[in-house]
């Protein structure tokens, strides 16, 4: 930990530069920040409401985007870090090899920049949507970010434990993309458990992400149950493992990486 | 004062994947008990012990090979040790040939803030020198490409203007400087000498000789991942050149020697018989006594030759030629005495050879030879000091 303090700086540089390069290179980069979850939303919202023709009991449909918006960006992040940071120690090969930088700052540094970006874009989005609808109390938004604060520590957790196993087992990043695919349906993002029964809701507190969005959307939206407290503790407990045990991993495996990769 | 770099029964040992599957074993061991199976590694240096202070500056020769590349990287901090281990107390700059750590998609002025902060520095002085830095590197507009778009030169170039500006405690680097243009070559050379003038720690990593000597005070050489021998410069590169040289010699001719009609039947080299190296000064004079066998009573000629190392000629002399019959001894033997020198070699190692030759002196029977090892300091070079004269 120390260690990665001291590098401090590096990091930093890592970040804004994931960041720039990313979204700020170019004009259409800049648009891309919020047309790509808008978009998303935009098309998920549509099959929410017109395919699975979804009514949430007792409030309004307007509740319905923002609804959708709370559970998708999160999810946005959750992905879209996870699967940045597992290839990051592997893509950075070259520099590894000749430079004596700390391996957990490129694993770090993307994680840093998709949340520190979707946390932005989210905040906006329900800024938003807060004027056309009603239901959306942004007294909730406080909520909201720890939850997205707690999905941070666990994908950072998880993404240095696949991270450091991807070195040498180079199918992880591969496995993880069809893991993902199946995820995303095992959690609340398009559609609403609250709607399909109790016993759904409570199927899905094994998902640390399907307990975060629910707290958030009760907070934001007053709908749904306020996770149980065998939910939270549990959630909080997926976080602490992931992040203890991809340490530990980390460290064991990192004084070998130049030599695997 | 304590030691810039400190290294400690430092070794490293490389993994062994060639089965399907190793990775996963060599994963598995590392996550369960922390290190590999011996039959997964194998090991490429080991045993490196020295300590480097602030000023001092050595020299790690060696054949390609040796594990020169696998030491610096240990020193640089790149790679971690399996066993023993480094201590650091400086801020180490490297400019290595295996390339400077750059990030290829960034542009020249993104890799000099990311080198910058790699090397320690704080945002403001990063800020603070960056303009230095890119004045230093001299690489015009380029320095807002990606580094991917530069040449060999450009990417040395920048690296070493990072280097340059930010000061180092101590310099790591090998023959990367040959790549740049004449110009920055000679920038970056009188930026080193400077840097060694205001009491600079270097190791260089070279295979020039006359690098190594020029530029440090002690040297390591390094053979087959061991350390063959380390202390002063003078004595470390000139057992390796001669090391060089015999290995060279060795792996173009083995042919052994035979015996004939008329061969040696003993010789001595300042009374002294043994098969074991002369190790004389700068300018001796040498004494040489061959007793030749001829058994048909017919006088052998004697040939008298010094070589390099390598078996190149260096100068041969021939009793025939000079008319010298020798000295009956007995029926069938004769002697020659003979005084060599003083001799312009530098130092450095040589053969001294003696040859039976039949009595017209053109077959060639019986070839002996003995390490002959100058000692001494010089500056100069080749391996015969010729007079001259600064006018």
């Amino acid at each position: 930990m120390r260690a990665i303090w001291a590098q401090r700086a590096v990091l930093q540089q890592l970040v804004l530069r994931d960041f720039r390069s990313r979204y700020l290179s170019t004009w259409t980069g800049r648009l891309w920040i919020l047309l790509h979850p808008l978009l998303l939303l935009a098309l998920y919202h549509f099959i929410f409401t017109t395919i699975f023709r979804t009514r949430l009991p007792n409030i309004d449909d307007s509740a319905l985007l923002p609804y959708v918006a709370i559970g998708l960006w999160p999810w946005l992040a959750f992905s879209e870090a996870l699967q940045r940071a597992v290839g990051a120690v592997e893509q950075n090969a070259g520099m590894l090899a000749k430079v004596a930088v700390r391996p957990e700052l490129f694993v770090l540094a993307p994680v840093i920049s998709t949340f520190g970006l979707h946390l932005i874009g989210v905040t906006a989005v329900l800024g938003v949507l807060a004027l056309v609808s009603p239901a959306l109390s942004l007294s909730g938004l406080p909520v909201l970010w720890l939850a997205m604060l707690l999905c941070f520590a666990f994908t950072l957790g998880l993404s240095l434990l696949l991270g450091a196993l991807n070195v040498f087992i180079r199918d992880i990043a591969q496995i993880l993309g069809q893991a993902l695919g199946f995820l995303f349906f095992l959690t609340p993002v398009i559609y609403a458990p609250e709607a399909l029964g109790p016993h759904i809701v409570e199927a899905l507190a094994w998902n640390p992400l399907a307990t975060a969005i629910q707290a958030a959307r009760h907070a934001l939206l007053d709908f749904g149950p306020w996770p149980d407290a065998g939910a939270l503790g549990y959630a909080l407990g997926c976080l602490v493992a992931a992040l203890v045990l991809g340490q530990l991993c980390f460290a064991r495996l990192r004084q070998r990486f130049e030599d695997f990769l | 004062m304590k030691p810039l770099l400190k290294a400690e029964a430092l070794g490293k040992a490389y993994p062994k994947t060639t089965a399907a599957g190793d990775r996963a074993r060599a994963m598995w061991h590392l996550l369960v008990r922390g290190r590999l199976p011996a039959d997964l590694q194998r090991p490429v240096l080991s045993d490196v012990n020295f300590e480097l202070y602030p000023g001092q500056r050595l020299g790690v020769i060696g054949r390609n090979g040796a594990g020169k590349s696998t030491l610096l990287k240990l020193l640089t901090g790149v790679l971690t040790p399996s066993s023993g281990r480094i201590e650091r107390r400086c801020r180490i700059g490297a400019l290595l040939e295996l390339g400077a750590g750059f990030h290829m998609e960034y542009t020249g002025r993104q890799n000099i803030d990311l080198s910058a902060a790699l090397l320690g520095l704080s945002p403001r002085e990063i800020k603070q020198q960056r303009d230095a830095i890119i004045d230093f590197a001299e690489l015009g507009e380029f320095i807002d490409e990606p580094v991917k778009h530069y040449s060999t030169g450009m990417v040395v170039r920048l690296g070493f203007a990072i280097l340059a500006v930010t000061e180092p405690e101590l310099l790591i680097t090998d023959e990367v400087l040959a790549v740049g243009d004449e110009s920055f070559q000679k920038k970056c050379i009188r930026w080193i000498e400077q840097y060694l003038e205001r009491g600079g720690t270097l190791v260089l990593v070279s295979h020039s000789m006359y690098h190594i000597q020029k530029l440090c005070t002690s040297a390591l050489w390094i053979n087959a991942g061991r350390v063959e021998r380390q202390g002063d410069v003078f004595d470390v590169t000139q057992a390796y050149l001669a090391w060089h040289e015999r290995i060279e010699a060795e792996e173009a001719s083995g042919i052994d020697p035979t015996h004939l009609p008329y061969h040696i039947a003993g010789w001595t080299v300042d009374g002294d018989a043994a098969d074991t190296p002369i190790t004389r000064e700068l300018g001796c004079t040498l004494s040489i006594e061959v007793q030749l066998k001829a058994p048909d009573g017919e006088a052998p000629a004697l040939l008298v030759g010094l070589t390099r190392a390598d078996g190149s000629p260096v100068y041969g002399l021939g009793s025939e030629i000079d008319g010298i019959r020798g000295t009956p001894l007995d029926a069938t033997t004769l002697g020659f005495r003979l005084q060599l020198g003083p001799l312009p070699l530098l130092p450095g190692h040589y053969q001294l050879r003696v040859h039976a030759m039949d009595p017209s002196g053109v077959r060639l029977f019986d070839t002996q030879h003995r390490e002959l090892i100058i000692r001494g300091q010089s500056r100069e070079f080749g391996f015969i000091r010729l007079p001259y004269r600064w006018d």
